[in-house]
């Protein structure tokens, strides 16, 4: 591998397009491939939705998202590329997106490894968090994050969201959560195991301290300093293709298409990639 | 006559819910349709596996060898989740009738 950058510290980007769900799933695949080709530092990516549901790669939009109440409050619904359940996103919700050099380990690694730097983040917002069942992070009973991961490209993926004030009465209505899954949680109902931080603090929060938090926490884990940089053109054009490609895509954001079926996106990403 | 038969099935991190086209009078797979909240990678290792069960028998051993055969060419990660889980609900959905 030829570098084409000295990796020695890391990179936080703050782009997001709130009022566009698919354009920041199209970037979040974008920044990832840009760094699978070495041409950004190790990234931490911090970002919001306004008003939208995020379903796994292995989900289907009709079994995850009661399409009634979706439609009824403007809820945009998009696939991501990464496995995992089903996330409500509202601006009281926040992202975060890690991505740093790949290696031989595998996917467990990769959320242990990785989902440190939130519970440090959390650490210093002083939270008592703690990792559950691989990757859930929880403060006491509750809930608050939700995390999946991925080796695809070659690189170490993780992201996550982070529940600090999101409308939970809209979370419950628009997400089908199947009873079954509630049942050894010992919880009846998901809005018993879920929890807004600020409640759990007793305190508002403001979303630059969430910032300054997560960058502390991902650099920690590191041991890197960070800055804060702006999306490259290179990642701006691959989110644009990736957009028309894929992410506008109703057949994608049902759950219908998978990577195999498109082959031509990642040639064409490809392409771009290595110009 | 084919039949379709669906299961849902919760395993340590995931839930897999899975719906089987199936020839009762062969006992053949002809289709199967895997969905769910888990973790794999890599990724597309699912489809294969789904790909690579048309045609096997309704047994659990022949349908853990498929999906045993997918991983370790695949070297699939699967955190949270184990061969097993996935035998468990291909097999259990075989054994129902739901509205295709």
């Amino acid at each position: 591998m030829n570098p084409r950058w000295v990796r020695l510290m890391l990179r936080i980007l703050l782009f997001e397009t709130p009022e566009d769900p698919r354009m920041n799933l199209a970037f979040e695949e974008a920044f990832v491939r840009v760094r699978a080709h070495n041409y950004i530092d190790d990234t931490l990516r911090i970002w919001r939705n306004r008003n939208a549901v995020v379903i796994g790669y292995f989900q289907r939009m009709s079994e995850e998202v009661d399409m009634g109440s979706a439609s009824e409050y403007n809820v945009e619904v998009v696939r991501r590329f990464t496995g995992g359940g089903a996330v409500y996103h509202d601006l009281g919700n926040i992202n975060y997106a890690i991505v740093t050099s790949g290696g031989d380990r595998d996917l467990t690694y990769v959320f242990k490894y990785l989902i440190n730097g939130l519970v440090y983040a959390l650490n210093k917002i002083g939270l008592e968090a703690k990792l559950e069942n691989i990757n859930d992070v929880v403060v006491g009973s509750h809930k608050i994050s939700g995390t999946a991961a991925s080796l695809r490209w070659g690189v170490y993926f993780l992201h996550g969201s982070v529940l600090f004030n999101t409308d939970l009465n809209l979370l419950y209505s628009v997400l089908r959560v199947p009873k079954i899954k509630l049942i050894d949680k010992g919880v009846s109902d998901v809005k018993y195991r879920v929890k807004n931080i600020v409640d759990i603090l007793g305190r508002d929060i403001r979303y630059n301290e969430i910032i300054d938090a997560l960058a502390y926490g991902f650099s920690k884990l590191l041991g890197k300093e960070y800055y804060f940089d702006m999306p490259s053109k290179l990642e701006y054009e691959v989110a644009r293709a990736l957009y028309d490609l894929r992410y506008s895509r109703e057949e994608w954001n049902e759950g219908y298409l998978r990577f195999i079926d498109m082959k031509y996106v990642d040639e064409y990403i490809e392409e771009i990639l290595s110009k | 006559m084919s039949k379709t038969g669906f299961s849902i099935h919760k395993a340590r991190k995931g839930l897999i819910k899975c719906r089987v086209e199936y020839d009762p009078s062969r006992k053949i797979i002809l289709k199967v349709d895997i969905t769910g909240d888990f973790f794999l990678y890599p990724e597309d290792s699912l489809s294969v596996l789904m790909d690579r069960l048309k045609g096997v028998s309704i047994d659990r051993n022949e349908i853990a060898k498929v999906i045993r055969d997918v991983f370790n060419e695949y070297k699939v990660s699967h955190p949270g989740i184990e061969i097993d889980d996935f035998v468990k609900v291909i097999y259990e959905s075989t054994l129902g009738e739901v509205d295709a």
